[in-house]
Parts: C-alpha cells; structure tokens; sequence
C-alpha cells in the first residue's frame, strides 16, 4: 500500500513544472477570476537589504543632536526678524 | 483726536478730488510770482526767480518778508523765499519760511506752503517737522505725493501704536496715489509681518524683489526686499526656504553680515545643524570681531552643545567673556557717573568719526570711552540713525549757507536756524544713547545668564560623557575632525579652513563646519 502511494507521489511531483509552465500563460481575464481573498496576507521587510547611506556634504548632512536638555530654556527662540525688517524702514524711504 | 478724526474723514471722503490733485510740489516747474503790487524790489525778486537765479531771489525776498509794510507781499515773500532756499538744497532754513508762512498765512499761500512742508518733513525724516505740518493740514488741498507721505505717515502713526490694520488701509491708500513708492510696499508688508500674515507679507516683498529687478545686486533697497521676503518665510516656518533665499545676498553686500545671522537661525530651525555652523563661523572671524552679537554667539554655543562638541564651546564662552564683560563693566561705570546729554553726544560723534576711518582704512586709532562695538550697533538703531542723518544734513546746509551767503542777512537768519536745530537735536540723541546704553546693561545681564547655563550644561556633558567612557573602558574613538590637515579636506572634496581665528578675506563666507556628531 505504502509503496503504491509514494509512487503516485512520485509521478505527481514530475508533473508539477508542467503546471507551473501552464500557470504561467494565464491571460489578464483568467487573472481576475482568482479570488484573492482566500490567499493568506504576508509582509515583505527589505530593511536588511536596505544600504545605510547619508550626503557626505556639510550642505546637506544632518547630525543628530542630544536630547536629553531643555534647549528651549538656554537659547529663546527666534520666531521672527521683525525689528530687522523696522530698521530697513528708512534705508527704503531713500534716507541713508 | 477729533481733529485727526475730522482730517480722515474729509481725506477718505475726498478721494476723487485727490485724483484731480495737482503733482508734487518739488517737480514742478517754478511758479511765476504773480504781479506784485507796486515795489520795485518785489520786481526785481520775480525776475531773479524767473531766471531761476535762486541764490539771488531768496536774498530779495527775505529782505522783503522783513521789511515791506504791506502783510499781503510779506506772506507771498516768504512762499517764495521758501521755494529759491529749496532750490538751493537749503531744506531745514526753507522749512522754517514755509513754517512762519503756514502760522500766519492763509487761502492758497499756506496750502503751498504747507506742501512744501510735508514734502521737506519727508526728505529730512524729520519727525516733529513733520507732525507740525500734519497738525495744520488739510488733505484735500494737498498734491498726490503729499497724499502719499501723509497717508504713509499716518500709517506708520497707526503701526507704532500696535494697530495693524489701520496701518495696512493707510498704505494701501497711500499706494493708490503713488503707485511707485516702494517704501509704502515695504511698510505694508512689514504690517502685515507684525499682524501674523508672512503669506501675503511675503507676496509684497516679492512684488518688492521684481520691481527692483534692474537694480544691481549690491542694491540696498533690493538687499532690503530680498531679505524682507526670507524674513517673511521664516516667520511662516518655511525655513529651508528662506535659507535659499537669504543665500542670493552676495559677500559685498552691506546686508550680507546680518544674512548670515539669519541664514544660520533658518538652517538650526530646519534641522540643518551643521550647516547652520557654517555662517556661524564666518561670523566669528575677527574681520567681524567690530560688531555687537552676542546673540550668534550664543546660537554657536548652543548648537555646538546640542551635537556635543564640549571643547569648542570654551573658546565661544571665553570670547563672550573677554569682550563683553569688560565692555559692559565699563558702560554701567559711565552710567553711574554724571554725565550730561553733550557727553555722550561727544562720544557718538567719537564713534562716527572711527567708523569712517574704519572704512576708509580697514583700521581706526581714534579711541573712544564708550565700547565702539556697541557704540556703533546702537547708532543702526533706526531713529537714532534718522537723527545721525539729520545732523548731517544740517552740516551740509551750514556749508552752504557758509559759503553762499557769508556776508548777507541770510546767513545770520539760517545759522539761527540751523544751529538751533542742532543743538536740540544733538541733545535728542545724547539722550536716547544713553536710555539705549542702560536697556544694553539689562540685555546684556540676560545673556549673561544664558552663557552660564550653557556653562553649566558644557562641564555637566563633559561629566557624563567622561562616566560613560569610564564605565565601558573604552579608548579613545577617532573623530572625523581630528585630522584638521587643509590636504585631508581637499582630498575629500571638502571646501574647508580650520579655523583657527584668523581669516583671509576671500575666504570670508566660505568655512565650512566639518565636525560630526559626538553625542551617544
């Protein structure tokens, strides 16, 4: 009995590229038939086939920074230039 | 107020009489004296005017504002000696002409004088000058270019008291008479700035940008709107922006030090910190050691304590220590000993002379009490600036009056005039030094504080750093900087001079911060 089955076995695997091949000619309608849904979803990560790079340019590198001070309490902000637009009033008024 | 009230009214009310103005007092061609009622002299003053002899005239008809009996001819005598003095760039001595003129004159005479007035006011940037002539107008006698400089001082009136919309109505109305004015498109875009709207702020400074499109790149004006338009993109946050935008100031602009300020702050708040260094190092060259900026100094530390580079912290504090403290110490010594306004104005006049040394000979050796670096920031404030201008003006005008009328009795009235004018202006400015001086004292007690908490927080990251290495026994790592040879940069394609304090002038604008981040 057993070595019936791992002959029937035997001559299906054979035949398996043949499927694959018939797969393969499969026309855009045929593919719309196939119902995905009953597929089970995977994620694919390239995050190890990811090369880590960075500019090596002082224009465009970015450093990181540390974090674990109060920035805000040594340095106050600049949230705008308006005094220096007020002392370009006159400049433009032609008085130099 | 109810006056003001009144005059809005009538101006808004009026504005098709506006449109039917006559031009600007200054470019029209001289009026021609009407026939004057019998003396010979006002005969012979018309036909020197009409031959444009000002020079000439204007003796006449002050002669004649002095002592001709009839009240009609005087008020007429001063109109005119009023327009030859303008003519001969005599501005401050005219204004006083029209001045007497609009106190007692009336009808049309004082209208034109009046004119003349707000168009003098405006050249000199003359404030109470200016305010007189707004007390006594009525805007619906005034030409279009008077309308601008009254609706563009209202505007400025209205933007000093904090109410930004008024302001923007004003200059947008200034703007419907002189559509050219591109100091009325400035101050609209800097209200709208101050009222919290960079977007359409920025869309003026770039309507500013184009229209200045033919001027060369070393413009002032144009430095001004392409700088307004960055600032405008950094107050909208859009700082990779501005970055790009304040990078058009070429090096020999006269703005490009104050670019490079804020180039740095647009790149640190975009993240870019190394490349927001790389200003900061031009900055602190000593070609740039003349000026009063502890602000980047402080900029400098900081960003350099965020990426962890404790040891060059310690030169930056230490500049900030020998330069300032000194200076400061020396400013509240003269602050507390009694002085007058006439001292601290000889002081200014010190610094102005050193500054044009300074410019004419890359070095001055006149020495002044008062630190020159931040004698000469206070002096770009912009009323003390205006005062600074005015005063030279007078100089200039007493020149003239020296050299025209030295033996008429013109010069005596117009050195009256002028020497008046400047005493009291000189002790305007003597005295708004010295307030300046003591709002420097309180800003400078801020920064102080601030760089010994960046002190602080350089000694407590050196601490921790040290602990760690301790802990995990590690030696020391190889640091991309360690190698400061010129050769290693070059090779790397890096454009870069280790900066070791001094410059080369070419070279200014062109260091490059090459250090990398240290923090673990």
């Amino acid at each position: 009995m057993n070595k019936r089955l791992l002959t029937m076995l035997f001559i299906l695997s054979l035949g398996l590229p043949a499927f694959a091949e018939e797969g393969a000619e499969f026309s855009e309608s045929d593919l719309q038939t196939v119902d995905t849904s009953q597929y089970k979803k995977f994620n694919v990560k390239f995050d190890d086939e990811l090369v880590k790079g960075a500019a090596e340019t002082p224009e465009t590198e970015f450093l990181f920074q540390k974090s674990d001070f109060n920035f805000k309490k040594l340095i106050r902000l600049r949230e705008n230039f308006i005094p220096e637009v007020q002392k370009g009033k006159d400049d433009m008024r032609g008085i130099k | 107020m109810k006056c003001t009230a009144l005059i809005l009214t009538t101006l808004l009310a009026s504005s098709t009489v506006f449109a039917q103005a006559k031009k600007a007092p200054a470019k029209t061609a001289p009026a021609k004296p009407a026939a004057a009622p019998g003396t010979k002299e006002w005969a012979a003053a018309q036909r020197l005017y009409q031959a444009q002899n000002y020079k000439q005239a204007a003796v006449s008809f002050f002669r004649i504002s002095r002592k001709s009996p009839d009240i009609k001819l005087k008020r007429r005598a001063k109109f005119y000696l009023g327009v030859s003095l303008y003519k001969m760039n005599l501005k401050q001595v005219a204004s006083f002409a029209f001045v007497d003129l609009v106190r007692t004159g009336e009808g049309v005479e004082k209208a034109k004088g009046l004119d003349y007035l707000v168009a003098i006011a405006d050249e000199l940037g003359e404030p109470s000058l200016l305010n007189y002539a707004l007390n006594h107008i009525r805007p619906e006698e005034l030409s279009d270019t008077s309308k601008a400089v009254f609706l563009g001082r209202l505007g400025e009136a209205a933007l000093s008291k904090g109410d930004t919309i008024k302001a923007q109505s004003y200059f947008e109305k200034a703007l419907e008479f002189k559509r050219s004015e591109n100091s009325l498109i400035y101050n609209l875009a800097l209200s709208q700035l101050i009222a919290k709207q960079p977007g359409p702020a920025a869309t003026n400074f770039i309507k500013l940008v184009e229209r200045l499109d033919n001027k060369p790149i070393t413009d002032l004006e144009k430095g001004l709107a392409i700088m307004g338009q960055a600032r405008a993109f950094y107050q909208g946050k859009k700082w990779k922006e501005a970055a790009e935008i304040y990078r058009q100031i070429p090096k020999d602009h006269p703005l490009y030090r104050q670019s490079l300020m804020e180039l740095s702050w647009s790149l640190f708040r975009s993240g870019q910190f190394r490349s927001a260094l790389s200003p900061l190092r031009t900055l602190h060259t000593p070609f740039y050691e003349n000026f009063y900026d502890p602000e980047s100094l402080l900029l400098h530390g900081t960003i350099l304590l965020f990426i962890c580079h404790y040891d060059e912290i310690e030169p930056i504090s230490r500049s900030f220590d020998d330069n300032y403290y000194p200076a400061f110490a020396k400013i509240q010594e003269w602050l507390n000993s009694p002085r007058t306004e006439a001292d601290y104005y000889l002081e200014i006049a010190k610094t102005r002379r050193a500054l044009v040394e300074l410019r004419s000979k890359g070095e001055t050796k006149i020495e002044t009490i008062l630190p020159f670096f931040v004698m000469r920031t206070l002096l770009e404030e912009p009323d003390l600036r205006l005062s600074v201008t005015y005063l030279d003006q007078l100089a200039k005008e007493k020149k003239i009056l020296d050299k025209i009328y030295a033996k008429t009795s013109l010069h005596s009235y117009g050195k009256q005039i002028l020497d008046g004018r400047k005493k009291s202006v000189s002790k305007l400015l003597g005295g708004g030094i010295r307030d300046r001086l003591a709002a420097k004292v309180l800003e400078f007690n801020e920064f102080a504080t601030q760089f010994e908490f960046l002190k602080y927080e350089t000694i407590n990251g050196q601490r921790t750093a040290l602990k760690k290495k301790i802990a995990a026994n590690q030696p020391e790592t190889e640091q991309i900087d360690k190698d400061v040879t010129r050769d290693y940069y070059v090779q790397n394609g890096f454009r870069f001079w280790p900066f070791e304090g001094e410059y080369w002038r070419d070279e200014i604008g062109n260091y490059q911060y090459v250090g990398v981040n240290r923090c673990e």
